[in-house]
């Protein structure tokens, strides 16, 4: 027993996602104050600053999204209740 | 105590140990480096747990066992039961 | 021939009289006349099969197609003592007919269930030997664990759900790895004084009373079984459902 090929994909897939993401992320945040500045790996990071706003946005945009969703929801709920 | 204040409590300290670091409030003089990874770790433990929720929910969405046994199995048992039911004066 | 089947079921039953533990099964019913009969018809014969005492209750809402009709023609054929009615005249909670089921209820155990074939019944005999196994209060059936899973549920479904039960998991840490899963077994009197305690409907009933029986020190087991959702198509998983579960969610969280 077993999950389908297409939903192995697709979970799999969040799987790496995240462990890219995760190993990017810490070697910005935990690993790069400890190398030389003048390392050549310093290239391939964004300045410090973006460490702490990229998440910032992308959670405001994250709650933006729920808030709609919730927003929605409750709308159509209560024009139902209306009409009912 | 509930789930919440646990959270709460739990979130307390953390933002205190990280105020002290990074703000400096003990006096303790760390080096600079120490300040310098502290300030975003508020956030890094934040994308730390979104991580680890993506690969957790993606991992158990690939690992969600279909039952098609269990769908076959309960077919041939409807068609059982329908015939016996039947027999028994079952009128459907 | 039918009688003789009928007449071995009550046999084999004789036996397990004398262990003493008898298991009343919960079957609200709304609009259930074609499953009805074959959930029924699943449970003697795993039950029969088994030698376990037991009894079936129908709780059936004041269903409009006549399941209430066939329930009775399903009295007349395995017995009074094995099937029990106690209609209600319209749809009420799934609190209050667990409440109302267990009134007359002549187990020490009592097993809730769907009666719409989503359960199948031969785990049942499984939740009884994990329960005789480690004395839980409460076993739950868990889709998450094991060889547990689920047929007919596509990927958004899925999603839907595990992302759910891990919300659950982070915020309530309950020791349980199904929460929203109504395939169970509890003695008679946990069922009682958890029901009386729980206030929420739907979805979050089923996690409040595993989050109650936690708090107030009672034992929980698992055992993993398959859950067939033949009715997706009809009653999909919409946005109602997914923020009013948040809503019940966050009011646990806050609240115990």
């Amino acid at each position: 027993m077993e999950a389908t090929g297409a939903d192995q994909v697709v979970g799999l897939g969040l799987v790496a996602f995240s462990l890219m993401l995760f190993t990017y992320y810490t070697i910005w945040v935990i690993v790069l104050p400890f190398v030389d500045t003048d390392h050549v790996i310093h290239m391939y990071f964004l300045p410090r600053e973006y460490s702490v706003i990229l998440p910032g946005v992308a959670a405001l945009f994250l709650l933006l999204c729920v808030g709609t969703f919730i927003g929605v929801v409750t709308w159509k709920n209560r024009r139902s209740k209306k009409l009912d | 105590m509930t789930k919440l204040l646990e959270w709460l409590l739990g979130v307390s300290f953390v933002g205190i140990a990280w105020g002290l670091v990074t703000f400096d409030l003990l006096d303790l003089q760390l080096p600079s480096v120490c300040k310098e990874v502290a300030w975003p770790i508020p956030v890094y433990l934040l994308v730390v747990f979104g991580c680890y929720s993506l690969a957790t929910v993606g991992y158990r969405v690939a690992t969600f066992n279909d039952c098609e046994d269990a769908a076959k199995e309960l077919q041939a048992q409807i068609k059982e039961a329908k015939e016996d039911l039947k027999q028994k004066g079952l009128k459907m | 021939s039918a009688a003789v089947q009928v007449s071995s079921v009550m046999r084999s039953t004789n036996k397990s009289q004398q262990r003493g533990d008898k298991y009343s099964v919960l079957l609200p019913t709304y609009n259930e006349r074609e499953n009805l009969p074959l959930i029924i018809w699943l449970l003697v014969k795993y039950f029969g099969d088994s030698g376990y005492d037991f009894e079936i209750i129908v709780i059936d809402d004041g269903s409009p197609d006549g399941t209430l009709q066939v329930a009775e023609q399903l009295q007349k054929i395995y017995g009074e003592d094995r099937i029990l009615l106690r209609p209600r005249a319209k749809k009420l909670g799934l609190g209050t007919a667990y409440i109302h089921g267990i009134q007359h209820a002549t187990g020490n155990f009592v097993i809730i269930m769907d009666a719409d074939l989503s359960h199948h019944p031969k785990f049942i005999p499984r939740f009884i030997e994990k329960q005789k196994e480690g004395g839980y209060d409460l076993v739950s059936g868990t889709r998450y664990r094991g060889d547990g899973g689920v047929y007919g549920w596509d990927l958004r479904r899925k999603l839907i759900s595990r992302g759910a039960n891990f919300l659950t998991q982070v915020l309530l840490r309950p020791g349980a790895s199904d929460l929203t899963g109504s395939f169970r077994l509890y003695k008679k009197e946990v069922l009682e004084r958890l029901v009386e305690r729980c206030v929420s409907k739907g979805y979050v009933f089923q996690m409040e009373m595993i989050v109650r029986a936690r708090q107030l020190g009672y034992s929980v087991g698992e055992v993993p079984i398959s859950f067939v959702d033949r009715v997706y198509g009809e009653s999909k998983l919409g946005g109602n459902e997914i923020v009013s579960f948040v809503k019940g969610l966050l009011t646990l969280f806050a609240t115990t």
